[in-house]
C-alpha cells in the first residue's frame, strides 16, 4: 500500500490549542492571585473559640449596658489588695462583694472613655511590639452583638493585640467563687501578681 | 520561487508565529505578575510566601475561657538588700588604711540593722570584740556606723575582720540572722546583695558564712 508522503510545508502551528492554553494560564493566574489575597486576609482574621476553663487576658471588658463597661486590668489589683488588707478579718464572700462594689464604683466607664483607653493601648502596643495583649470581652445576650463588633473594631489591626468574646453578665463577677491575687510565673519567666476571677458554674 | 526558497520562507513564517506566541505567553506572565502586585493590592513580600514561613504566620490565637479569667498583673520585682551607696555620709572601710593601722588585727563586730536600714553598733554593749587591736576596732567601727542598707531586712549582722589572714577569707559576713522587714510586702522576695562597703580588698577575700561572736 502506498502511503502519501508527509508534507512538512503544510504543517501549521495549532493556534486553537495555544490560545486555549494561554487563556487557561490567564485564568490560573487570576484565580491563584485571588486565593493568595484571600489567604492573606484570612491570616489576619482571628476568631478564637472559647474553651471551658479559666482563660488568661490582660484586660477584661464586661458590658454592663450598651454604653457602660467594667474595664478590669492590672490596676484593679490595688483594689483587691486594699480590700484584703483592710477587711482580711471578714469572710471571703464579704470581701469579694466589697471588691466588686469598688470595681463597679472605680472601674466603670462609658463608651467614649473605653474607646480612649483602647486607643491609648493600641498606641502603646504599636510602640512596644514585643508586648502581647489579649482582651477578653464579655457581653450579656441582651445586648446586640453589633456593640461588641464596634468594640472589636477599635481593637483589631495590631498583630500583638488579640481579643476574644464570650457571653456573660456582671452577675458572674458579682457571684464569682474567687477573686484573689495570685503570684505566678509568666512565659518569660517573670514573676507576676495576677488577678484571678472564677465565675460560678 | 524555487523549492528551497519556498522552504526557507515557510520556515521563517513558522518561526515568526512561534516567536509571537512566545512573546504572548511571556506577556501573560508579566500581566499575571502585575495582577498580583498592582491589581490585588498585595505587598511585594506577601506574594511569594515560602511554605515554612507560612506555618509560622498562622498562629493559633489565644482562646478565651468561660469559667473565669486570670488577668495578668504587674511584674513583681525582687528586692535586693544591699548597701545604699547613695546614702548621705556613708564611708567606705579602707582596707589599706586598716592594714597600715594594725596588720595583725582580728576584730569581730555584732551590728544591728535598724528598720530604716541604718547599721547600729554599740561598743558599750560589747558589740565590738577588738581585744589587743583597739585602733583597728575604732577604724572599723567608724566606717561601719556610717553604713546604711536598703530597708528590706532588719536584725543582727556579724562581721569578722581578719587582717593577717592568708588562704582564708579576710572578711566574713554573717547575714543569716537578718529577717525581712515587716513593711516589705510578702509577695516580694528579698535577696542579699552587696552587704559591705570595703575598698582596697578583692571581692574574693570576702566570704559569707556564719560568724561566732564570743
Amino acid at each position: 500500500m502506498a502511503f502519501k508522503p508527509y508534507d512538512t510545508s503544510k504543517r501549521k502551528p495549532q493556534l486553537v490549542s495555544l490560545i486555549d492554553m494561554a487563556f487557561l494560564l490567564l485564568l490560573f493566574f487570576l484565580v491563584t492571585s485571588l486565593v493568595a489575597q484571600l489567604t492573606q486576609q484570612e491570616q489576619k482574621l482571628s476568631i478564637p473559640t472559647p474553651e471551658n476553663k479559666p482563660g488568661r487576658a490582660q484586660i477584661l471588658i464586661q458590658f454592663l449596658s450598651e454604653n457602660e463597661f467594667l474595664y478590669i486590668d492590672q490596676t484593679t489589683n490595688s483594689i483587691v489588695q486594699e480590700v484584703n488588707d483592710q477587711f482580711g478579718f471578714e469572710s471571703p464572700g464579704k470581701q469579694r462583694r466589697r471588691i466588686v462594689e469598688r470595681m463597679l464604683a472605680e472601674k466603670k466607664y462609658d463608651k467614649v472613655e473605653v474607646n480612649k483607653k483602647l486607643k491609648d493601648l493600641k498606641k502603646f502596643a504599636t510602640d512596644h511590639p514585643d508586648q502581647q495583649y489579649f482582651i477578653l470581652i464579655r457581653c450579656p445576650k441582651e445586648i446586640y452583638y453589633y456593640h461588641v463588633l464596634q468594640l472589636v473594631q477599635s481593637i483589631s489591626g495590631l498583630p500583638n493585640v488579640n481579643y476574644g468574646c464570650v457571653g456573660g453578665t456582671v452577675a458572674d463577677i458579682r457571684n464569682a467563687t474567687d477573686i484573689s491575687l495570685r503570684t505566678e510565673i509568666d512565659n518569660h519567666g517573670k514573676k507576676r501578681e495576677n488577678l484571678v476571677i472564677l465565675f460560678p458554674k | 520561487m524555487t523549492h528551497s526558497e519556498k522552504k526557507t520562507f515557510s520556515r521563517n513564517i513558522k518561526l515568526t508565529i512561534y516567536g509571537i506566541l512566545t512573546v504572548l505567553v511571556a506577556g501573560l506572565f508579566v500581566v499575571s505578575y502585575l495582577f498580583l502586585t498592582r491589581f490585588s493590592g498585595l505587598e511585594e513580600e506577601d506574594i511569594h510566601i515560602p511554605p515554612f514561613t507560612k506555618i509560622d504566620t498562622l498562629k493559633i490565637p489565644p482562646r478565651p475561657g468561660i469559667q473565669g479569667v486570670v488577668i495578668s498583673g504587674p511584674v513583681i520585682t525582687d528586692l535586693i538588700f544591699d548597701i545604699n551607696l547613695k546614702a548621705a555620709d556613708i564611708q567606705p572601710l579602707d582596707w589599706n588604711k586598716l592594714v597600715s593601722i594594725d596588720r595583725t588585727a582580728e576584730v569581730t563586730v555584732r551590728a544591728r540593722v535598724a528598720a530604716d536600714g541604718r547599721l547600729i553598733i554599740k561598743r558599750d554593749q560589747g558589740d565590738i570584740l577588738d581585744r589587743g587591736h583597739p585602733d583597728a576596732g575604732r577604724e572599723i567601727e567608724k566606717s561601719l556606723s556610717s553604713w546604711v542598707y536598703f530597708p528590706y531586712k532588719e536584725g543582727l549582722i556579724l562581721f569578722y575582720f581578719n587582717v593577717p589572714s592568708k588562704g582564708t577569707k579576710k572578711v566574713i559576713i554573717d547575714a543569716t540572722k537578718l529577717k525581712r522587714n515587716k513593711k516589705v510586702p510578702e509577695k516580694k522576695e528579698v535577696l542579699n546583695g552587696l552587704l559591705h562597703y570595703i575598698r582596697g580588698l578583692d571581692q574574693s577575700e570576702i566570704g559569707y558564712s556564719s560568724v561566732t561572736f564570743e
